[in-house]
């Protein structure tokens, strides 16, 4: 568990300070994949950093295992770096060095074979052991990725720190990425904490989800429920920003848009987690009140196995059998009605 | 054939003892002179790297008045420099006349050179690669050596190509003030008394030596830029 208390960092520059993060406490479970989430320049980087002291924060404590990073000595705190692995967006290999060497490079004071039976290790770890003798110019954006997670696992770290490292990858390889990362959770038990601005890495693999904004924690907590029901506006922006749901209910709404849509009907946006299914759902209450129901949109997600979906649905009928309808609905999903007829 | 070729050069024949001599001189000049031109470059090549503001051990104060110092003596032109360091050079080299008084002039004039070599050389190398050092529990000093030296080898053996080549032609003025080298050996034969031919060949051996600098500097660079 890492826990930051009270963490300010401000940078003094000649003419303004900028308060980059602000006052934030936090909370990172152990084993957990820890996504931070924020828009370009909300302070991410520079919390992360704050972390292992790449960035000393003006303020606060950072504590894990019980040790206050702010209170060691320089060489506590190198050793404290070792078992903290960090990657970068721009992979930050040793251009003069093999991949071996690379992924020496931590095993410093460590007797020769011992280094190579560990580095072949975890270069079979990420999957990468064929390229052990390539110089990084030599590898493709992924694979120099997968050589930099293997360097920064070569203390056994417990906590590995992500700063956009996927952000230089195409979908395909961030894809991959991605899901090393998840199985080195999986099997080593570490703690990942990921920085992206991309709702689809939050997706993918967190369990967790911390929202930042202008240097505040806005929103956290497991990203089912975060995501589920986004409370903060810039939350909201980034669950907008995966499902075309709002830019349909736009699309329905404009007049001279292609759907034409009775006055008499009303549009429903239904919204459900988990087991709840809305389809039976519907077509239950479609008998039993007499209305048609025209599904025009629907979205489901999946986040940490659970699905979340979205309806765009069309009710048309009696004045009493939609308003019935709704209410029914409304005791087992979550309705918003969009227009009434 | 050889015969018609030495018709050309009587007086490169007639001192070619001095010929020899002047070019073992001037190798021992630019061998002792770049060793320790070197050697200073690099150190204070680093240190005025690693004590920038935004450098891995900042101090504002070592920074500024080795800048300074650099500046200064960059800015003197050699032929100065020659004369005004005869009394120092007196002082660590006992004279200051021949190979031995021109090393320590030599070395001054080099070294502020060299120094802006390794400073462009290790500012160069990314500031990502040093965080991800850092991030691995490197020590300032393992940062330096393993990651900032390490990753400018290509820079630097380029830097230090063009710092020995202009060396060379410092060595042949130096030589000619305080009477040792190739430089030397032409001003006394070649330019005053005329004898063009010695001239010629001196040009020619600085020349080759020029061109072989060059070539081990390219050839290192390319064996060492992946
Ligand atoms: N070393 C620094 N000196 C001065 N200001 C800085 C420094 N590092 C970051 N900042 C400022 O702090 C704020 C937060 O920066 P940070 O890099 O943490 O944002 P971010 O959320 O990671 O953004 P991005 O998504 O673009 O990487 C920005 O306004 C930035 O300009
Ligand atoms: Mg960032």
């Amino acid at each position: 568990m890492i826990e930051l208390r009270n963490i300010t960092k401000t940078f003094n520059l000649e003419n303004k300070s900028i308060h980059a993060v602000n006052n934030l406490t936090l909370t990172i479970p152990e084993g957990s994949i820890f996504g931070v989430i924020g828009e370009s320049g909300a302070g991410k980087s520079t919390l992360v950093r704050c972390i292992n002291l790449l960035e000393r924060p003006s303020n606060g404590e950072v504590v894990h295992h019980d040790v206050d990073f702010m209170r060691l000595k320089p060489d506590e705190l190198l050793k404290v770096r070792k078992k903290i692995g960090m990657i970068f967006q721009q992979f930050n290999l040793f251009t003069s060095r093999t991949v071996y060497e690379n992924v020496a490079f931590p095993l410093k004071g460590m007797k020769t074979e011992d280094v190579r039976k560990k580095v072949v290790e975890l270069l079979t770890l990420v999957g990468i052991e064929e390229k052990i003798n390539a110089y990084p110019s030599q590898l493709s954006g992924g694979q120099k990725q997968r050589v930099a997670i293997a360097r920064a696992l070569a203390n056994d770290p417990d906590v590995l720190l992500c700063d956009e490292a996927t952000s230089a990858l195409d979908p395909q390889t961030t894809q991959q990425i991605l899901s090393l990362l998840n199985d080195l959770n999986r099997k080593l038990g570490i703690t990942i904490i990921l920085i992206t601005h991309e709702m689809a890495v939050i997706k993918a693999i967190c369990t967790h989800v911390a929202v930042m904004d202008g240097g505040n924690l806005v929103e956290t907590g497991k990203v089912v429920e975060v995501f589920s029901e986004p409370k903060h506006p810039t939350t909201k922006s980034f669950v907008k920003s995966t499902h075309q749901a709002e830019r349909f209910i736009e699309l329905l709404r404009n007049p001279q848009g292609t759907f034409k849509i009775s006055p008499e009907d009303d549009i429903l946006r239904i919204d459900f987690v988990g087991s709840q299914t809305a389809d039976p759902l519907i077509s239950h209450i479609s008998r039993r009140y007499q209305v048609d129901t025209n599904i025009v949109y629907a979205n489901i997600d999946i986040i940490q196995d659970v699905p979340l979906g979205t309806l765009v649905v069309i009710l048309s009928g009696s004045v009493e059998g939609r308003r019935s309808a709704i209410e029914a609905l409304r005791n087992s999903v979550k309705v918003e009605v969009i227009s009434h007829g | 054939m050889v015969d018609g070729v030495l018709k050309y050069i009587p007086n490169l024949i007639e001192y070619f003892d001095e010929f020899l001599i002047s070019i073992q001189e001037t190798l021992i000049m630019l061998g002792v002179s770049g060793f320790f031109s070197f050697v200073f470059g690099l150190t204070f090549g680093v240190v005025l790297v690693v004590t920038r503001p935004k450098g891995i051990l900042p101090h504002p104060i070592v920074h500024e008045v080795l800048d300074r110092i650099v500046n200064f003596f960059r800015s003197i032109p050699f032929i100065i420099l020659l004369t005004a360091l005869i009394p120092l050079t007196r002082i660590i080299m006992g004279t200051g006349l021949g190979v031995k008084g021109a090393i320590v002039p030599l070395v001054f004039g080099a070294t502020p050179f060299f120094v802006r070599q390794v400073d462009m050389a290790l500012s160069n190398v990314d500031h990502g690669l040093i965080e991800a050092a850092q991030s691995m529990g490197a020590t300032p000093f393992e940062i330096i050596t393993r990651v900032l030296l390490r990753e400018s080898i290509p820079s630097l053996a380029r830097g230090t190509t063009i710092t020995l080549i202009s060396l060379i032609g410092l060595t042949a003025m130096g030589g000619a003030v305080g009477g040792g080298g190739l430089g030397a050996f032409v001003i006394r034969y070649g330019h005053n008394r005329f004898m063009s031919d010695i001239t010629y060949v001196s040009v020619l051996v600085i020349l080759i030596l020029v061109s072989l600098v060059q070539g081990i500097g390219n050839y290192v660079v390319k064996k060492t830029t992946h």
